[in-house]
């Protein structure tokens, strides 16, 4: 092939790919899939250090009127493995998340990232009120048992 | 051990690194390195644009790339100033990194026992898993091998050296057996990879603490064996490791003086060593089981191993961690046999050459390949986690201190959208693919005799690369933490 017909062919293939991307990708704002800098929606919140508990102070409490309009999940732990709710948990950002967990046998539950850690007892359900303000995935794991018990996932507006 | 490797000696170097481990670190509960957020999986109408672009750019570089080979016999043209190449070069410059490295090293042994057993609140395992493990692979890609200056183990081992051979001591294997080639690294590669991803306790800092300590044993033995620089180049499993990602760098170092080459230059004159096939297959399957481990297809199958290995015997925690040792082994075998599956297709289709041959000839195509899997995959990890390095510079034990007045800054999390993520995660691969694919291609064409005969051996080693790239498309679009 000659230099011209070289040209050519990767000319073409940048239209191709670029003309699929434009084709492929959804317009609407619901996956972010058009907000390529996610920069714009990215409030500088910053919490959740670590694994340190002092953090979890930082997290927005959710107000009574507001949680009627929160995302409520409800899981159940049966020998400290979960046998009903989402083992996903979808959201987006800015949403109001209420996670209850009941459970037969006490543990220590911790949901990463956001760093807050919730004790459960039998009859004594653990709930996990919070503004999603951080994208990414998080997982809800026992320190009783090291098990991951869930994972949450906050998905960009 | 033949040349290139065996299946056999694959699977004894895998049994020894696992065994070295599991040996120290008996049983617990579940594993998983520091990470605190896992990164969204890919959507899937990117992961179908990106795989389609895969596809396009494959039969693209087919058709538009060189006939003649290119990469295989540059000579490096340009060169930086001499005095700034001294400079950079210079033994006081090494000496000063040296000593910084060996004093991070006694602080990741020092806090790991003293300090916080909470990962992320004490210093030793965002040293070791973020900064080193993720971070000199990023520098050596943009500033070539400076592990060979910052490995604290060669510094300690050169600093040692120097008296002793004041002493009169010397190596004492005089000279090193050329077919042991990258196996012992291989063993200490197998054992790191083993730590982050198979054992439950591999990142308390306690445990990261004792694994440093046996490794600096082991590298003292190595080096006192063979030679600081003999270890460092052919036995130091983050000597060959980091030294495989600074080949993709466009510097090169000759005695003191420093070059500018071409891009890739420095892998097409990467020389085959006994185990460097295995090598990058172990690094290409720890990243893919690193990804595997979060998908549901594990999730499914992981736990019902795991059960299937407490019925013999061992108890739980224990057999998660026997089922997660088993998926790791799995992953790079997986890797293995595919590529050696596309080398025997190159054999058939040319007619040249010994299996185990070409294998080691074309293994330096997989290493972009190989830091595609690592940068998609732990890119994020690096943004974020690596922030922590602001708060535990003034906390490094845990235990409230506020040496310089950073202890209370926090992790921005919101720091790079996950829109900017995908891109990247997806970019890397891309960019990953289009260098192997060259390489393979520049490597194809100074082997076989005629452009029509490395041509028919590109088909396979296309297939090869579309496969590992999808691969890691498809791990992205699991959930990746």
């Amino acid at each position: 092939m000659n230099a011209k017909g070289r040209i050519a062919v990767v000319v073409a293939a940048a239209v191709v790919a670029v003309g699929g991307y434009l084709v492929l990708r959804p317009t609407n704002d619901d996956n972010g899939g058009s907000n390529p800098s996610g920069r714009a929606v990215a409030t500088r919140t910053s919490m959740g250090a670590g694994e340190n508990t002092r953090a979890s102070t930082g997290t927005a409490a959710v107000r009574p009127q507001d949680a009627l309009q929160a995302k409520r999940f409800a899981l159940t732990l049966r020998g400290g493995e979960l046998v009903s709710g989402p083992r996903r948990i979808e959201v987006s950002k800015g949403d109001r998340v209420v996670i209850t967990v009941t459970s037969d046998r006490p543990a220590k539950l911790h949901l990463h990232g956001y760093d807050i850690e919730r004790d459960v007892a039998p009859g004594r359900p653990a709930r996990f009120a919070f503004e999603a303000a951080i994208e990414g995935s998080f997982e809800i794991e026992s320190h009783t048992t090291g098990e991951h018990i869930a994972r949450v996932e906050v998905r960009p507006q | 051990m033949r040349r290139g490797g065996s299946p056999l000696a694959a699977a004894a170097a895998l049994a020894a690194g696992v065994a070295a481990v599991g040996a120290l670190f008996p049983d617990s509960v579940a594993a998983h390195g520091i990470a605190v957020r896992g990164d969204l999986p890919l959507p899937p109408w990117l992961f179908a644009w990106a795989a389609s672009l895969v596809l396009v750019v494959s039969f693209v570089g087919l058709g538009t790339l060189w006939s003649q080979p290119r990469l295989e016999h540059h000579t490096p043209s340009r060169e930086l100033p001499r005095p700034l190449a001294r400079g950079l070069t210079s033994p006081l410059l090494e000496a000063l990194l040296g000593a910084a490295s060996v004093a991070l090293l006694g602080l990741t042994i020092y806090a790991g026992f003293a300090g916080s057993q909470v990962p992320t609140e004490n210093v030793g395992p965002t040293l070791v898993f973020v900064l080193f493990w993720v971070g000199i692979p990023f520098v050596s890609l943009l500033l070539g091998d400076v592990y060979r200056v910052l490995s604290p183990w060669r510094a300690i081992g050169r600093a040692a050296g120097t008296v002793l051979r004041r002493l009169g001591a010397r190596p004492l294997v005089a000279s090193y057996p050329s077919r042991l080639g990258l196996w012992p690294a291989l063993v200490g590669f197998i054992a790191f990879v083993t730590l982050e991803l198979v054992v439950a306790e591999g990142s308390q800092p306690r445990t990261l603490a004792l694994a440093t300590i046996v490794y600096t044993l082991w590298a003292c033995i190595g080096m006192s064996l063979f030679g600081v620089e003999t270890w460092s180049r052919n036995c130091d499993a983050f000597g060959v490791y980091f030294g495989l990602f600074a080949r993709l760098s466009p510097w090169e170092r000759r005695g003191r003086r420093v070059f500018l080459r071409p891009p890739l230059g420095g892998l097409a004159r990467l020389a085959p060593a006994p185990g460097l096939v295995p090598f990058v297959a172990t690094m290409i399957g720890s990243v893919t089981f690193d990804g595997a481990a979060e998908s549901e297809l594990w999730a499914s199958v992981g736990p019902s191993i795991a059960r299937t290995i407490e019925k013999l015997g061992p108890a739980p925690g224990t057999a998660t961690q026997i089922s997660s040792a088993i998926g790791l082994a799995l992953c790079v075998l997986l890797v293995w046999a595919l590529y050696h599956l596309g080398i025997a297709g190159v054999r058939a289709a040319t007619g040249s050459g010994r299996a185990a041959e070409l294998a080691a000839r074309f293994a330096p195509s997989l290493v972009p390949i190989a830091f595609a899997y690592v940068a998609a995959h732990y890119f994020s990890l690096l943004a974020f986690q690596g922030q922590a390095v602001g708060y535990l510079a003034s906390d490094p034990l845990g235990r409230g201190s506020d040496l310089l007045g950073t202890a209370d800054w926090q992790v921005d999390y919101n720091a790079i959208g996950t829109a900017t993520l995908w891109y990247l995660q997806v970019g890397f691969v891309v960019a990953g693919h289009v260098a192997g694919l060259v390489l393979a291609h520049d490597r194809a064409l100074a082997l076989f005799r005629g452009a029509r005969e490395a041509l028919r051996s590109q088909y396979w080693m296309l297939a090869v690369m579309v496969f590992f790239t999808s691969l890691a498309l498809w791990l992205l679009s699991q959930a990746n933490a």
